[in-house]
């Protein structure tokens, strides 16, 4: 679906300085997947996400969507049309001021027949579960809210893959839950290809692949699982572990036999269980 | 100098369709130097609350006494009052304006009348406590990373020299270095000159790890003011308002479900790891 190869980039300051933020990123994103991508800040992962849908366009190497060549200008809207992007502010992304017209405003643009736009605008409400807020006032919703909008005003335009910048980042832990709610429905029950940039690790958790970006490499590229066993190396890289996995790993050190992948709070009291009954 | 809240109740868009009652009778008193957290999720009147606090807004009924000034007195002088509590609203750097670093932490301070010499003084004295190095004041604001910049913007209000600090989510949109980064610049200016600060946050977890008291607020309603480990008992009544216990407690309070005791007060993992290990332990002597 999404293949990356051998991708470089820089950014150049007024100076002329050009600092290289990606360096040889290959990675592969099949159909169906949910993947997550983390880092801390600064380590590349939202320069990374700009490349998928030909924001930005790479210096080096390749990026293929659907196997077009995203620097394939003449291509430029298929790209566009096959992955869709949500970012981290929710109120960057809103542009009409009734919530369905909002969503309505991208397949607009993409000349679609009025009736096919009112289809897919109920229909994208539907699947973000925010169809009674249709004739709302966008700026009267909660964060988490906006967010969903702004998430429908993407599957109405029918992408193959939604690419989200940390969109949980502003949001309060009530707004988190209701976008991560989102998602994983997105991916299971409809089978959009998702991919999550995020430094949130309870977010990460959600994922089926774990990919993490520091100083522009891919380091590790596996399951969530396989991923958070790895407490050590993630805290090198400025990245965190959830509580439960860091408790049943503090347990592990000290030589208590703990499996070596807890990632929830039920798993670490499961196995807590086992070493105190 | 005591923050003393009293029967304070403000409506939002009195008389328009969009009336709100963003805070309900509220009394709560804040002592010289104490490190508070003041949860509540979204919509339940943090916000409100904490423009209250330095005269942004002013309650309809009851009042608002900072050492000893009563906000609602219309006499007052405000420029004093928000010299002594600070504000650093939510993603702080938006505000960066100047040309450079220096000029934006001095814009405070300057137009509180402090002389050029007075402000460098202060410059050099609040550069550390926000973990920046002095070669950074020349170069723009805008040329900074968000971690950074959010310093700046932090330094900017500490220039001001509040007694009392007021930070909205001050981690909020950080990775997990930077996170921990601001928590510990603010937990050594509270250890260092005992100023007072209110943490306005949505992670339990860091709210376990820096503060000594909880403040919460739900439905413009004041539900606790107590001890972290007290607010964290009542993990029930957290959940209803829609909040959290931190992960670790969690655990804890399945555990005890299953009929494991490891004992109150745990919502660190350290905590939790110690509790553990005594468990066993003990087990064993048995």
């Amino acid at each position: 679906m999404i293949e990356v190869k051998d991708l470089i980039y820089s950014y150049v300051s007024e100076d002329g300085t050009s600092e290289e933020v990606l360096k040889n990123v290959s990675l592969n994103i099949k159909q169906g997947e949910f993947v997550a991508v983390l880092g801390h800040n600064g380590s590349g992962k939202s320069t990374f996400a700009k490349h998928l849908n030909a924001i930005f366009l790479p210096m080096g190497g390749k990026v293929y969507v659907g196997g077009i060549d995203t620097a394939d200008e003449s291509r430029l809207w298929d790209v566009r049309g096959k992955v869709g992007m949500v970012f981290q502010n929710p109120d960057n992304q809103i542009v009409a001021s009734i919530v369905e017209e909002d969503v309505a405003f991208a397949p607009e643009n993409l000349g679609i027949e009025p009736a096919e736009i009112r289809r897919r605008v109920d229909d994208a409400l539907e699947k973000v579960g925010m169809s009674e807020y249709k004739k709302h006032s966008p700026h009267m919703l909660s964060g988490g809210q906006k967010q969903r909008v702004a998430i429908a005003g993407i599957i109405a335009m029918k992408p193959e893959i939604i690419v989200m910048d940390e969109p949980t980042a502003m949001l309060d832990p009530i707004g988190r839950r209701e976008v991560i709610q989102t998602i994983e429905d997105l991916n299971s029950l409809y089978g959009i290809t998702i991919v999550l940039i995020t430094h949130n690790m309870d977010e990460a958790v959600k994922a089926q692949r774990v990919v993490v970006i520091d100083s522009g490499k891919v380091i590790m590229d596996d399951t969530a699982r396989n991923v958070f066993k790895n407490v050590e190396l993630l805290r090198e890289v400025g990245l965190d572990v959830p509580q439960a996995t860091l408790l049943a790993w503090e347990l592990r050190k000290k030589g208590y036999n703990i499996r070596d992948d807890v990632l929830t709070v039920d798993e670490c009291t499961e196995e807590i269980y086992k070493l105190c009954r | 100098m005591p923050i003393i809240v009293q029967n304070v109740s403000y409506t939002y868009g009195k008389g328009s369709p969009f009336e709100k009652l963003a805070l309900n009778n509220i009394s709560f008193t804040i002592e010289d130097g104490d490190f508070i957290a003041l949860i509540g999720h979204t919509g339940s009147g943090k916000s409100t609350l904490i423009q209250l606090l330095n005269g942004l807004i002013k309650p309809d009924s009851g009042s608002v006494i900072v050492n000893g000034h009563n906000l609602c007195d219309d006499k007052i002088d405000m420029k004093k009052i928000r010299s002594t509590v600070g504000i650093v609203f939510q993603y702080p750097e938006y505000q960066l304006f100047e040309e450079t670093v220096y000029k934006d932490i001095a814009y405070g301070p300057s137009n509180l009348g402090k002389t050029p010499e007075e402000i460098s003084k202060i410059i050099d004295d609040v550069l550390p406590l926000v973990g920046l190095e002095s070669d950074i004041l020349d170069k723009s604001p805008f040329e900074l990373s968000g971690g950074q910049k959010r310093r700046v913007a932090i330094a900017g209000v500490l220039a001001m020299e509040p007694a009392v600090l007021i930070l909205d989510e001050p981690t909020a949109g950080l990775d997990p270095a930077g996170r921990n980064d601001i928590l510990s610049c603010i937990t050594a200016l509270h250890n260092k000159k005992n100023t007072t600060v209110i943490l306005v946050s949505h992670s339990m977890e860091d709210v376990a790890n820096t503060v000594d008291k909880i403040l919460v607020i739900s439905d413009a309603n004041l539900l606790a003011f107590d001890s972290v480990a007290n607010v964290f008992k009542d993990s029930v009544a957290l959940k209803n308002i829609g909040l959290n216990v931190p992960q670790v407690t969690r655990v804890v309070n399945h555990l005890k479900q299953k009929g494991i005791d490891l004992g109150d007060d745990i919502y660190t993992v350290d905590s939790a790891v110690d509790a553990v290990v005594r468990y066993l332990e003990e087990g064993k002597k048995c």
